[in-house]
């Protein structure tokens, strides 16, 4: 039976939200677990490659960064702290850092403001959506956002934008940044909420049917 | 401070999404440590963000993890403290394994090509004697049928042995026999026991009729097997009386018996 992305997304999520198994993840990469890597890069690599191509739009050099991101998540997993947060948002900490050297080193700092994002903000937010969008589920959710949450997430989360360069972009002052972040994300944790439910009811219908049908 | 409108200032969003200087980051981390609502306010940020970052996120190009992995094998003798774990010599364990499995390989390509060599040269062996059986059957399968001629050739009524025994001087113990059957016309030569020739020397077989010299009746070895009978030409004379005999002669034989050498003769009848 076909599992929509979003659903996938959310059951794995359910499973990997545990913090139980976070830990037992960071101890395993800790103590240098041979398979701990595979997990962890299986688990996170697509959804910080994403991250990634938000800030870099070369494939090449994204792949790099994402390569020195887990080398580096690998080699300094003992100073992941998890009283201070979740291990993907240091695992993005670690990633986003690396990006910014890259393109500092390159020389890409301001041609990613002219080149990557040239006019609005729905063009800037279009670079990571325009692949994934093909996703029914992804575009659901995406598009119950007003596009000024989206854009205000999408800058800050996915190209790294500073506080002081949003509000800039956006035309709005710099304390709002912080409000307008507050309202967006309030919208799209109501959103997944609601997409939660809907999913958890999609789960236990297609385990009912796989139940009748004896799989 | 109220903690209800400190979470709701939107300071949490930016520490999650990391654009707070380290000042700030201390602060909240503060107010985390001290508010467990913050702690749970800061967790579902995060979980709503990652949960997003799933949604748009990107396969990576293929081979990517097989680089990073093989990057990480080379930092570990590069990094003493990396290597701390116990798996330090994987890459040296992994070099033992494919050398040995490539070892092993070749055993047992070797084993089985020893196997095929050894049953080609046993279907080869076993080939070779189903053929000479096979000879010896076909052998056996004449033999048997020279057997059932001979044994009805001696059942025959009309079949008459005339019986050759050693002279005195020469073999006393001698014994043949001439089977002679005018019906059938046909006669055969069995002899019992007869001491070898000497070397250069033949036996030949006579017929006396009447008073007539004795004829030529050809020389003969001695049976590889004794009592197996050995056909001679027949005359139209072992009808009647005849009379047989046997003498050495030089090998070839001669026309006329050389009547010393007399080893075997049939009593007239």
């Amino acid at each position: 039976m076909h599992i929509p992305k979003i659903t996938r997304i959310l059951m794995n999520f359910a499973e990997y939200s545990d913090k139980g198994k976070e830990a037992q993840m960071v101890r395993l990469l800790i103590s240098r677990d041979g398979q701990s890597l595979a997990l962890l890069y299986e688990r996170y690599s697509a959804a910080l490659f994403g991250i990634i191509r938000g800030m870099i739009s070369d494939e090449e050099l994204g792949k790099e960064v994402l390569q020195d991101a887990f080398v580096k998540i690998w080699q300094n997993a003992d100073k992941y702290d998890a009283t201070k947060g979740r291990l993907f948002t240091w695992m993005v900490q670690v990633t986003r850092r690396l990006a910014i050297d890259s393109i500092r080193s390159k020389q890409f700092k301001t041609d990613r403001k002219t080149d990557m994002l040239p006019d609005s903000v729905s063009n800037a937010s279009s670079l990571s959506e325009e692949t994934n969008l093909k996703d029914i589920g992804l575009r659901r959710i995406v598009n119950q956002l007003d596009e000024q949450h989206k854009s205000i997430i999408t800058l800050l989360y996915f190209q790294d934008y500073t506080q002081k360069e949003v509000s800039e972009e956006l035309d709005i002052p710099l304390g709002t940044v912080k409000t307008r972040t507050r309202k967006a994300m309030e919208r799209l944790r109501g959103i997944l909420r609601n997409e939660g439910l809907a999913t958890s009811f999609a789960i236990s219908l297609t385990e009912f049917i796989k139940h009748y049908l004896g799989h | 401070m109220d903690i209800k409108e400190y979470i709701l200032s939107g300071v949490l969003e930016l520490y999650v999404l990391g654009k707070l200087d380290a000042q700030e980051n201390a602060a909240v981390e503060l107010m985390a440590a001290q508010h467990p609502e913050v702690r749970v306010e800061i967790d579902a940020i995060e979980q709503a963000l990652e949960v997003y970052a799933q949604l748009h996120a990107q396969t990576p190009p293929q081979g990517t993890l097989g680089e990073i992995l093989n990057r990480v094998d080379q930092l570990r003798p590069a990094n003493p403290a990396a290597s701390a774990g116990s798996t330090p010599q994987s890459p040296r364990l992994f070099m033992v394994l494919v050398i040995a499995a490539a070892l092993v390989s070749i055993m047992a390509a070797l084993w089985a090509f020893n196997g095929k060599r050894q049953t080609e040269a046993q279907i080869a062996g076993v080939q070779a004697r189903l053929d000479s059986i096979r000879l010896s059957c076909d052998a056996i399968a004449r033999e048997n049928v020279a057997n059932l001629a001979e044994l009805d050739f001696l059942k025959d009524i009309a079949t008459r042995p005339i019986i050759m025994r050693g002279t005195p001087g020469k073999a006393p113990a001698a014994i043949a026999a001439v089977y002679v059957n005018p019906q059938q016309g046909k006669a055969y030569l069995n002899v019992v026991n007869l001491p070898a020739p000497t070397p250069g020397k033949q036996y030949q077989l006579w017929v006396i009729v009447g008073t007539n010299l004795p004829a030529d009746m050809g020389v003969f070895d001695l049976p590889q097997t004794p009592g197996l009978l050995k056909e001679i030409a027949f005359r139209s004379e072992f009808a009647g009386k005849v009379t047989f005999a046997v003498t050495l002669e030089d090998a070839g034989g001669k026309p006329a018996p050389d009547l010393t050498q007399l080893y075997l003769i049939s009593e007239a009848g």
